[in-house]
């Protein structure tokens, strides 16, 4: 812990970490001179930038005449609606943001952008004529309601699906990838909304050496990858939880990928490694020993 | 020539947007107030396209994302523009430096002369008060990215104030900067 990087204590300064991570780098401050060192260093940097921006965001300012009116029935003073049509106000605005248009150009010109611009709409229409008239596309995952796609029954044999597109090679360190073991439990708390370690594997002789956070359906995953000297990584991915309880270890598999999946306290994890169903089993147990006691 | 797609024909929705403070997300961003101020008009354009997420925080900070995109975008097509609308220190003038009673020309500099991406970020969470989740949206920066272009910020912040700090800033509140503050710039 003694590690511990100035990103992670300007979060702590910033108020961006979970209260027990807070406390615990508090704590730590109290005791190592260094880190006290370190965070009073950016406390001063902190309170200049907050008196800085602060002060710039205090200041009137003069907006640019748009003809932007002020709403007198806003109750915010500071709001403004924008009550009259954003005019063509040449005046206010500058000639290098003008875009280009052929304003008092030569008719001629005009007559030309006509005809191209007409004969475009006519070939579109006859490109729909000559189409098969196609089913409309399905809605993209984004664009659904939450409740259509958060948390599908089959999260975990998506995932194991979705982690057979990692091949090895890419569980491998990248100069990119968090790596800061104090970052890594950071994002994890974030993404599981309460106080989470990773996994430790040491024991088993295994590191943790990444952490990366996806999207899946509208939600943040952490996936920790453990590496080993002589073993095939290990690969654990953590989510928010659903609304369905606590769920003990099944098992997944997909082709050569066999995975575990429990849910504990309103988190989802899956374990995978090209290990055996029972190895899986054990290094699960193991995770689920490490996790939080229940209040 | 640059045009950050304003419609002249566009109306702003009945949606109430925080002006001002979009027009000084656009300073911060631009540090150049003619550059600020067709971004601006940029941002009230896509405001009467886009449909309303949510509250008024989450337009707010959506325009804000968006007004980004256009920055960066508008730099991606034309390197030189900051070479022809450079950074304009008085837009700063009035930052105050902690141990002076008003703001300096130096430190003024030093604001305009940060990365902008930097110095959005710095806004943003110090400014505008936003958690990390949203100022990483706004910049579309991951968490890791954002913290250490935070860290950056910070270091380079201590490194003025160690070297060029109050002191000076007391004693010479019109000078020229030296040249080796002019290069001075985080990393």
């Amino acid at each position: 812990m003694t590690q511990i990087s100035d990103e992670f204590l300007l979060a702590y300064l910033d108020g961006q970490l979970e209260s027990a991570q807070a406390a615990g780098v508090g704590q730590l401050a109290k005791a190592n001179v260094e880190i006290s060192r370190r965070l009073q260093r950016l406390k001063q940097t902190q309170a200049q930038l907050m008196e800085t921006f602060g002060a710039f965001i205090r200041d009137e300012v003069r907006l640019p005449d748009f003809g932007f009116a002020q709403d007198e029935s806003a109750n915010d003073a500071s709001s403004l609606r924008a009550s009259a049509s954003l005019r063509s106000d040449a005046r206010s605005e500058p000639n290098h943001l003008r875009a280009p248009g052929p304003s008092g150009s030569n008719p001629r010109q005009w007559l030309f952008v006509a005809a191209v611009f007409l004969g475009g709409l006519m070939g579109g229409y006859g490109a729909t004529l000559l189409a098969a008239p196609g089913e409309a596309a399905p809605a993209k995952i984004m664009d659904r309601p939450r409740e259509a796609v958060a948390s599908p029954a089959d999260w975990a044999s998506d995932i194991t699906r979705f982690h057979a597109f990692f091949p090895r090679e890419t569980l491998t360190p990248h100069p990119d990838a968090i790596t800061n073991p104090e970052l890594i439990r950071f994002q994890l708390t974030k993404v599981a909304a309460k106080a989470l370690s990773p996994a430790d594997f040491s024991r088993q002789g295994y590191t943790l050496f990444r952490g990366q956070v996806f999207n899946y359906n509208q939600e943040r995953m952490m996936q920790l990858t453990f590496s080993s000297k002589t073993e095939p990584p290990v690969t654990l991915y953590v989510l928010p939880g659903t609304a369905g309880g606590d769920r003990p270890v099944s098992v997944q598999s997909l082709g050569s990928n066999k995975a575990v999946s429990w849910v504990s306290d309103k988190v989802r994890f899956l374990l995978t490694s090209d290990k055996s169903e029972e190895d899986l089993k054990i290094l699960a147990m193991i995770a689920q020993s490490q996790m939080p006691r229940k209040n | 020539m640059a045009s950050f797609g304003h419609n002249s024909a566009s109306q702003i929705s009945t949606s109430q947007l925080s002006l001002p403070k979009l027009y000084k997300f656009a300073l911060v961003l631009t540090a150049n107030e003619q550059l600020a101020r067709g971004l601006l008009r940029g941002a009230a354009g896509l405001a009467s396209r886009s449909q309303k997420r949510g509250t008024n925080r989450d337009d707010h900070l959506d325009i804000m994302h968006k007004m980004y995109g256009m920055w960066m975008s508008k730099l991606a097509e034309d390197a030189g523009l900051q070479q022809k609308y450079p950074p304009e220190p008085r837009l700063f003038a009035n930052a105050p430096v902690k141990g002076v009673a008003q703001g300096n020309a130096h430190f003024a500099k030093f604001i305009a002369n940060l990365p902008p991406q930097q110095r959005a970020v710095l806004y943003l969470i110090y400014g505008e008060r936003t958690s990390y989740d949203e100022a990483a949206e706004i910049v579309s920066l991951n968490m890791l990215a954002l913290m250490k272009l935070l860290a950056r910020g910070h270091a380079a912040l201590a490194h003025w104030l160690d070297h060029r700090g109050i002191q000076q800033a007391g004693q010479d509140r019109d000078g020229e900067l030296s040249p080796a503050l002019s290069t001075e710039r985080a990393a």
